[in-house]
């Protein structure tokens, strides 16, 4: 056991693998929070009239509210006034092809292990990679075009298409939302933009990378994913952050519609710095998430990997508006050492013959505190409504904690909900028939980890899941024992 | 903690406070009294839960609050007779039975007889007045006066209740009959009933609850019932509420259980317009054992919230929930199971289910089956569905020639059956079996 213990320990103390910070000249706006600061950004981003107009009414709002604190998690207190909001590689030149990004840039991809021209060739998977604020490449966006597809950055969409961002931007997730929500709408720097058209089946994953590098910057990315009558697309996020010690926020929205039978299947995987071993330093990961099935026959899917983040706070929902439609919703979310996550979705049926599934796969181990909090509630028009949802909790250690708060509205009688959770450990028998066939305890645990996660990570398109194994291996190191 | 309490008209009870005071000639100095207008205090701090409140977010009182509920009056003799009750008792069971009017303990009424010496079974306040070193050790030391609107409340004006105390090994065999009946009057009236239980060492025994109302009308029953369970012991209750359609009723009750004791409950809801069930255990030691049973049954407007909470507080403990409700018309439903397993309390085994069944469009259940787990060994699983009657069943008893409502009846009954059959004396449970079937009559064939 000693032996064993040691190792454990050994892995334990591995740092995080990604925390290393890029060198590059930045271009930043002072610290604080006010009208002048989005005006700022505003006129940084070259935007037109109704965008800054937007960020203000968002900025209006957000003044007037309170910061929520119903989440089970606990924080010390943000300083909104002491948060960078703007801050984008010093680049002002318009970017061709990927030779003419700084190669230092380029080397920080490669070390996270997505090199962009080797995915480029390999993979097929166009990358719309976001350093800190600003989109800095974007790739095989030529080859999407012939078909029609806009993939770009924000900022790029709103001085390309703004008809298409003013017709859909905040119809999702409105400026008054919530806290975070309004916080981003007011300040957001760029993200990615998707607009798949009427019948084209994006042929490729789209992907984005996202990394929060120079210091007390905070992330506020906005996405907007428009999919159009009979569309399909498939969209992966991925995310890093460097090691700092002061605790760093991350803020987004993330809306997706889709219209008359069209897919949409959005893919994350969040491994931000989660704070060390004491629970110092991580990223607040406080994060608006909303797709909404608009359309008969439209389905939104949900797929996320949580490994990282100091604190997790995100609950991505879908509103299930078209007759129809489904929604699903499948995460796996793991807590180490002092990590605490609250996390979970939200299903609204309001269409007929709506259908949603959600499977939630939590992870608790060292000192960490996990929670799933759901809400699937069926209105009184949406009959024939069908939920099925499965919350299952596995416990590594005494010291961590377990919790489910699915709340459960229905209000017709044809609707059928089921819900279904169950708490448990890893049994001792189970090791030892593993530790017999050879496998150290180590293994064994990942093993069994996995097979407990499968049913989420088969969800996920093919080199996610790989980095989704791999990354639930370096997040559980250390908690066996 | 803004907005999630609401001031209300707390004042009113206040005014209502000063009257009672003048009545209780006498014992305004007493123990008990400096307990009375310490909770007031507590209330009038409060004041009533709102929607914002978490534990409140599915159940608005505020037509509970806009009734100005005066203060039950004690019982004056001959104001009911004997065949008044004669319809809620149960046939072919031999118990003791204990009848309060209004909140107030009827002594003409209530069957005392052949209690097994140093058994106390009594009214509470009779004890509280000759005896109340037997009382204070335990009384209101459970049900926390400080945080919940209604123990507060309740607490204020306890008058009256019953005080049961069972030796160490002593086992009674024949169940306990508490009878609580309202008679409505012109003016809106509101009664406080308050139990204490104290199961001693290896003793056992089981009490029935039943509140109902003498004619229709509207009241207000705000009771609280705290129990003990000494080590070894065994304490079964079944309550049954039948009330008026038009009444309030709040409820709640808070088991200690010491080591390797057995609490089982049984919560039979089919009356009252607005009800609320607040039933919590704690394990205080080992190897304790816990079952919760309800059945709801809702039709009308009325509106029926659950709420269970045990605490895991030690390990090596197991715990058992099952709830069924069936909801009609415009009733409403609301079911929250919590457990909790503390840091240590390994080897946990705790079981929650959840169904119900919606009859008509206009019917809703909100549920919020919650575990919050600090442990790793443990086992815990909760469920819940929402539902129709199976159609299969329903084809299968058609297809043999049964009339659709009484096919329909039929699943129903089943249904419920799964947790009233768990009640082990037969009278009592057909008297359930039979109150419900009376009320699915009122069913609308389809």
């Amino acid at each position: 056991m000693s032996d064993e213990k040691k190792h454990i320990e050994k892995l334990a103390n591995q740092e995080y693998k990604y925390g290393f910070v890029t060198d590059i000249e930045v271009d930043a706006v002072p610290k604080g929070l006010n009208e002048d600061i989005i005006r700022l950004i505003s006129e940084k981003k070259n935007e037109q009239e109704f965008m800054l107009e937007w960020r203000l009414k968002a900025f209006r709002q957000w003044q007037k509210m309170e910061e929520p604190h119903w989440p089970n998690v606990e924080y010390p207190p943000v300083d909104y006034q002491n948060i960078v909001y703007y801050s984008a590689p010093k680049q002002q030149k318009k970017l061709e092809s990927l030779d003419e990004v700084d190669p230092e840039l380029l080397r920080t991809y490669e070390k996270l292990g997505i090199p962009l021209d080797e995915q480029k060739m390999l993979t097929g998977v166009a990358v719309d990679a976001v350093f800190d604020s600003v989109s800095v490449a974007t790739t095989f966006k030529d080859k999407l075009a012939e078909l029609g597809i806009i993939f770009s950055s924000f900022s790029e969409a709103l001085q390309n298409h703004p008809e298409l961002v003013k017709k859909y931007l905040g119809t999702v997730v409105p400026y008054t939302d919530n806290f975070f929500a309004s916080l981003n709408s007011a300040v957001f720097s760029d993200g990615s933009f998707v607009y798949i058209p009427k019948g084209v089946r994006c042929p490729m994953e789209l992907s984005t990378y996202f990394r929060i590098n120079a210091a007390d910057t905070g992330q506020f990315e906005r996405t907007l994913i428009v999919a159009d009558e009979g569309s399909y697309v498939s969209y992966l996020e991925g995310c890093t952050a460097p090691m700092r010690d002061e605790n760093q926020l991350h803020a987004a929205v993330v809306e997706l519609i889709a219209l008359d039978n069209a897919e949409i299947k959005y893919s994350t995987v969040q491994n931000w710095y989660p704070g060390d071993k004491e629970g110092k330093g991580g990223i607040f990961n406080f994060v608006t998430k909303r797709g909404a099935c608009r359309g008969f026959n439209s389905k939104i899917s949900w797929t996320q990997v949580e490994t990282g983040s100091a604190i997790t706070w995100k609950y991505p929902s879908v509103l299930l508006q078209g007759d129809n439609s489904v929604g699903e919703f499948y995460s796996v979310a793991l807590t180490n050492n002092f990590q605490q996550a609250d996390t979970g979705t939200k299903m609204i049926h309001l269409g007929k013959n709506t259908r949603s599934t959600i499977v939630s796969k939590g992870i608790s181990a060292g000192k960490s505190q996990n929670s799933y909090r759901g809400l699937v509630k069926i209105a009184k028009k949406a009959t024939n409504a069908r939920n099925y949802s499965q919350c299952d909790s596995l416990l590594l250690g005494d010291k961590c904690g377990a919790h489910t708060f699915p709340y459960i509205e229905v209000n017709n009688t044809s609707s059928k909900v089921e819900h279904e959770a169950t708490t448990s450990k890893i049994e001792e028998d189970q090791i030892f028939y593993c530790n017999q066939r050879g496998l150290s305890t180590e293994d064994a645990v990942n093993m069994i980890v996995n097979g407990y996660c499968k049913e989420v990570f088969r969800e996920l398109p093919m080199e996610f899941a790989v980095e989704a194994q791999n990354l639930l291996a370096i997040s559980l190191e250390g908690s066996v024992g | 903690m803004k907005n999630i309490f609401n001031k209300g008209n707390t004042d009113w009870y206040t005014d209502a406070f000063k009257a009672f005071e003048d009545r209780l000639n006498g014992q305004t100095s007493s123990e008990i009294h400096k307990l009375r207008k310490k909770s007031l205090r507590s209330f009038q701090e409060l004041g009533y839960p709102t929607t914002k409140h978490e534990e409140w977010r599915y159940t608005n009182i505020s037509s509970l609050i806009d009734n100005n509920f005066e203060i039950s009056e004690p019982y004056l003799s001959g104001e009911l007779s004997q065949k008044d009750i004669e319809k809620f008792q149960f046939h072919g069971l031999e118990s003791r039975c204990l009848v309060f009017v209004n909140g107030h303990f009827a002594s003409e009424l209530s069957n005392t007889k052949d209690i097994t010496e140093n058994v106390e079974i009594l009214s509470l306040q009779k004890t509280i007045d000759q005896n109340p070193d037997l009382v204070s050790p335990h009384f209101a030391k459970y049900a926390s006066i400080n945080d919940q609107s209604f123990i507060s409340l309740n607490t204020a004006f306890l008058q009256d209740g019953t005080f049961i105390n069972i030796p160490e090994s002593v086992r009674l065999e024949k169940p306990v009959h508490l009878l609580y009946i309202s008679v409505p009057d012109v003016r809106p009236k509101a009664s406080f009933p308050r139990n204490l239980i104290i199961a001693g060492r290896s003793s056992e025994m089981t009490f029935i609850e039943t509140f109902a109302a003498h004619k229709e009308g509207i009241y207000f029953t705000d009771t609280v019932s705290e129990i003990v369970l000494h080590e070894n012991s065994k304490v079964e209750r079944i309550k049954i509420q039948i009330e008026s359609d038009q009444a309030y009723h709040i409820a709640a009750l808070q088991a200690i259980q010491e080591r390797d004791s057995r609490f089982i409950d049984h919560n039979i809801t089919l009356g009252g317009a607005l009800t609320r069930n607040d039933i919590n255990s704690e394990f205080r030691a080992e190897n304790g054992f816990c079952e919760l049973y309800g059945m709801y049954s809702g039709n009308q407007k009325q509106h029926i919230d659950n709420h269970t909470t045990i605490d895991h507080a030690k390990p090596h403990c197991e715990s058992n929930e099952l709830y069924k409700g069936i909801l009609d018309e415009k009733a409403e439903g609301v079911f929250n199971g919590k457990i909790f397993v503390r840091p240590d309390a390994q080897k946990t085994n705790a079981i929650q289910s959840n169904n119900c069944i919606l009859l008509s469009d206009q019917a809703t259940i909100d549920t919020k089956p919650q575990l919050e787990i600090f442990a790793d060994d443990v086992k815990c699983t909760h469920g819940a569905t929402i539902g129709q009657l199976n159609e299969d069943a329903y084809f299968y008893m058609r297809a043999r020639g049964i009339e659709k409502s009484n096919a329909r009846k039929l699943l129903i009954f089943a249904f419920a059956s799964e947790v009233v059959e768990k009640i082990k004396f037969d009278p009592v449970r057909e008297k359930v079996l039979e109150w419900f079937a009376e009320k699915l009559h009122a069913l609308k064939p389809e």
